[in-house]
């Protein structure tokens, strides 16, 4: 029907005419003034139809105007719009780019003094840990260096030996001289019991002595009785007699002699007995202390080597938690990459947006704009592509995998 | 006379706790920031053993690996990659550029030592 409109007019319009002759056919004749009327009813509808048609055709000419006019009103607001969105997210990109900027000063920061803290601890437990050493060496005559384990430990422990040996050498010694004491004082004893005997002697002595001056003195009266012929046994009488006497008196002096020498040899015994039972009481409760500090002493060596140990022990403890944190505290190299993987990632959303904000639309056809966007996303491909590759794939803390190659 | 070890990151932290736990087992540390300035430093003077992390500024460690394999002095010296990175085809690409090991970050200090003393003593 729209595409041939006037054969469908002039269709209509024979149509119409020949259907009012038909009418007239059957009624009274007509003129030829009534024909041409007929004739222009029967163009009438020719018309209406036609200029109905031009004011379709008409109307389909002007109603892409129209929508170009839509359209490019809505272009317009589209630009504004995404002048707007670009503007406000440039400036959302600023600010997160410069909160991450903040946040990584923030890390760098702490991670530094955390650093600085944690391998400061293990510097101070390490000499810690050399002033003990050096302490416990010190006190043991070790070198400053040396391990108190080994060469520390030997020498106090032959200090404590050789003190130990020379101790009971003395106490031995001394033992051994109030051994050689009691014996003398038991020698002592024997002279006194020897003196006794003499004294005794002494005494049979003594009465010999008395008998002899009896016997003498008989013989000078039995000499008096024989009156001349007894004179010269008189005087051998009296000369015994004085010999017995004088044999008394020798006694008596013995005696006395020998009751000092008993008596000097009786406070020589006391004496020696006195020195041998000082002397070995004092060696045997010297003997007893010094044994008694040379086990503490090696009790509290045992302690001081026992707190060394742990101390080695703690701060070995230390050097592992001070590891471990090293090991945590690269999660800050991880943290900044991906905040730098981030940052990079808007950077590119912020370039595509300038891509597209950058496309003038007065001054590009509709599909040149197609082109140039497409263009921009090709230019941004290759740092999309680069985006793609995360370069922390870590998602803990753990120490990462070592290959040698 | 205590071995030389060059440790090449931009990560200050890194640098500051490699150079720590190195330091503390008696090896003698410098530190670089990028991979020129490891590659300025290790023209400079000679190193026993180097350290690189991968994405740096300037220059990326497989690139630093590539300037010091190119030099006489570092043809056989060890080079060990400490980095977050850690997939197959990237370490592939420095072990072809002459890298000697591969350690994904965060390091374990003991383990960083064990390394080092396996590979230079």
């Amino acid at each position: 029907m729209q595409k041939h409109p006037p054969l469908l007019g002039i269709a209509l319009s024979l149509l119409v005419a020949f259907a009012m002759l038909l009418l007239a056919d059957t009624g009274p004749s007509i003129n030829p003034a009534q024909g041409m009327v007929l004739v222009g009813i029967g163009v009438l509808p020719w018309l209406a139809l036609t200029w109905h048609q031009r004011r379709q055709r008409d109307a389909r000419q002007w109603q892409p105007r129209a929508v170009d006019r839509e359209i490019s009103g809505l272009a317009d607001s589209f630009d504004g719009l995404l002048r707007v969105l670009r503007e406000e997210f440039d400036g959302q990109v600023g600010n997160t780019q410069s909160e991450l900027a903040q946040l990584r000063t923030l890390l760098d920061d702490a991670i530094h003094k955390l650093i600085d803290s944690f391998t400061g601890l293990e510097g101070i437990a390490r000499r810690q840990h050399g002033l003990m050493l050096q302490l416990t060496s010190q006190t043991m005559g070790a070198s400053p260096g040396g391990n108190a384990g080994d060469a520390g430990q030997i020498s106090f422990e032959k200090f404590l030996d050789d003190t130990s040996v020379t101790l009971t050498m003395f106490v031995d010694n001394t033992v051994e001289n109030s051994k050689f004491g009691m014996q003398l004082v038991g020698q002592m004893e024997e002279i006194g019991e020897k003196m006794a005997k003499i004294n005794q002697i002494l005494n049979e002595v003594e009465g010999i002595a008395s008998q002899t001056n009896l016997l003498a003195l008989n013989a000078a009266i039995e000499a008096a009785r024989a009156g001349e012929a007894g004179r010269g046994f008189a005087v051998v009488a009296d000369e015994v007699r004085k010999l017995s006497l004088r044999s008394n008196e020798f006694s008596t002096e013995i005696r006395s002699h020998m009751a000092d020498v008993n008596q000097s040899v009786d406070k020589a015994e006391r004496v020696i007995y006195e020195i041998s039972s000082k002397d070995m009481n004092f060696a045997l409760q010297s003997k007893q202390n010094v044994e008694g500090m040379i086990t503490r002493i090696q009790q509290i060596n045992a302690a001081m080597l026992a707190a060394v140990g742990q101390l080695s022990a703690a701060t070995d403890e230390v050097e592992q938690n001070v590891h471990a944190a090293i090991t945590t505290l690269q999660f800050q190299d991880m943290a900044t990459q991906l905040v730098a993987h981030a940052g990079g990632r808007m950077e590119i959303i912020r370039s595509i947006l300038d891509g597209i904000a950058a496309i003038e639309r007065q001054h590009q056809a509709d599909s040149d704009r197609l082109d140039r966007l497409r263009s921009a996303i090709r230019e941004m491909t290759d740092l999309i592509e680069r985006s793609r590759h995360n370069p922390v794939k870590q998602v803990n803390v753990d120490a990462g995998d070592i290959e040698l190659f | 006379m205590a071995k030389t070890i060059l440790t090449v990151d931009d990560s200050a932290s890194i640098r500051q706790m490699v150079s720590f736990t190195l330091k503390s087992a008696g090896y003698e540390v410098t530190e670089a920031v990028d991979g020129q300035d490891g590659l300025d430093k290790a023209r400079a003077r000679s190193f026993d053993l180097v350290f690189t992390d991968q994405n740096m500024p300037r220059m990326d460690g497989i690139t630093l690996i590539r300037s010091l394999r190119a030099l006489p002095q570092y043809k056989s010296t060890p080079i060990l990659m400490l980095t977050t990175e850690s997939g197959e085809a990237m370490k592939t690409q420095g072990r072809a550029a002459g890298a000697t090991g591969w350690l994904v970050k965060p390091f374990d200090p003991a383990r960083l030592l064990e390394v080092v003393k396996k590979v230079i003593g």
